[in-house]
């Protein structure tokens, strides 16, 4: 007895066996099921940043083929610019001295029945004019000249809501 | 599953546009083009280039008839690569979900299937390089059908050996000895010997030259002529 060896037809044929060797019937349609599972694990797995990045991605792809997307975005991100530049108020730095001008300006306009009449305590009969008794020597400029005294400053401006609004409804 | 009850005809927009309302003339290679859309391989290609087309335009559906379509080739080259049902079935699932985040950029310069093809073996053999030592075969059943195969049924009435082997045995002697192979000498075995693919196409899937490829196959063939030659029909000296 002589064993051979099988030839390339033989060895073909033998490994013909192997395209007969086929997964438990039905299990392609449970594949599938399997892998959406995965899609939607992976797709949970990922980065928000990423997600909004593939939005935006997808968003402007589609939106390439249709120029009107493209227009009304356009016009949308415009008029949300206006609309900010409206609502925030322009920061100018008036000094006292103008704002002072601009009420000695507007009040001889108003007529003379509309004007406040003048504050004037005295006349209050629930007030008692008492003098205040200085116990301790005023400081003056020549008793602090020799005392350190730190800088203050005062910023020369009125706070934003004292001006005017400039939205009307 | 809805979407594999789905068949193509219903998915698809009709991929073979008639030139009924051409005149004659407008068309000189008519009857090539009449041969090319009833080339079964060819009308594969186009379906697929068409599924693709709308995968990537977010149509999940048409990813899911690429699958269903591609997955029984695909499994079968993981699982002969492997020889273990349940690592074939965790590749499939990689390999899908990679092909899924992968169909964007895929700009068709290959066909969808070798696209895939490629996307497996490499994930195959990543996965052999990292599998534990302790492994064991998992083998499918063998289909009914090899009872009606002409080619394995002539060779079992030759080959005494085969032929009083039992089936369960002879598989597992087949895949024993395709587990000594290389993870690349035996992926060019399974496509070519297996899957039936020509030479150009496995070397296109591999990034390979023909000639490695044909190379390989000639080793690979060697060392299983070898180690299968208890099958080899016997004669009287």
């Amino acid at each position: 007895m002589e064993n051979k060896q099988l030839n390339e037809q033989q060895l073909q044929a033998l490994l013909r066996l192997k395209r007969f060797e086929q997964p438990p019937p039905g299990y392609f349609d449970d594949l599938l099921h399997a892998v959406h599972r995965r899609q939607r694990e992976e797709m949970l797995r990922r980065p928000a940043w990423r997600i909004f990045l593939d939005r935006v991605g997808g968003f402007l792809t589609s939106s390439q083929r249709d120029w009107a997307y493209a227009g009304s975005l356009a016009a949308v991100l415009m008029i949300g610019i206006g609309m900010i530049q409206i609502a925030l108020p322009k920061h100018t730095p008036a000094t006292p001295s103008v704002a002072l001008a601009q009420v000695a300006q507007q009040d001889p306009a108003l007529p003379v029945a509309q004007q406040e009449p003048a504050f004037n305590l005295q006349g209050n009969p629930h007030f008692k004019i008492t003098k205040i008794q200085r116990n301790h020597p005023r400081e003056t400029r020549e008793s602090l000249a020799g005392a350190e005294i730190p800088v203050r400053f005062v910023i020369d401006t009125q706070p934003a809501s004292y001006e005017p609004s400039r939205i009307r409804f | 599953m809805t979407s594999t009850c789905l068949t193509f005809t219903t998915l698809m927009p009709p991929l073979a546009p008639t030139h009924s309302s051409f005149p004659a003339t407008a068309f000189a290679g008519r009857a090539d083009a009449r041969a090319m859309e009833q080339d079964p391989k060819e009308l594969s290609r186009r379906e697929d280039e068409a599924l693709v087309a709308r995968s990537q335009a977010g149509d999940a559906t048409a990813f899911d008839t690429l699958v269903v379509k591609h997955s029984p080739r695909i499994y079968s080259l993981i699982y002969n690569m492997t020889s273990n049902h349940e690592d074939t079935h965790d590749l499939m699932q990689d390999v899908w979900a990679k092909a899924y985040r992968s169909v964007g950029g895929f700009r068709g310069k290959s066909q969808f299937a070798t696209w895939v093809h490629s996307i497996a073996v490499n994930t195959s053999l990543n996965f052999l390089k990292k599998r534990s030592r302790r492994w064991t075969m998992s083998l499918d059943d063998v289909d009914n059908g090899i009872a009606n195969d002409k080619e394995f049924a002539e060779l079992t009435s030759h080959l005494t050996p085969v032929r009083e082997t039992d089936l369960g045995e002879l598989q597992k002697r087949i895949n024993e000895a395709m587990m000594k192979l290389t993870p690349e000498h035996r992926a060019v075995v399974t496509m070519f010997d297996i899957q039936g693919m020509a030479h150009a196409e496995i070397a296109k899937i591999l990034s390979l030259s023909e000639g490695t490829v044909r190379s390989r196959l000639f080793y690979a063939h060697k060392q299983l002529q070898a180690w299968l030659s208890e099958f080899a029909p016997t004669s009287n000296s």
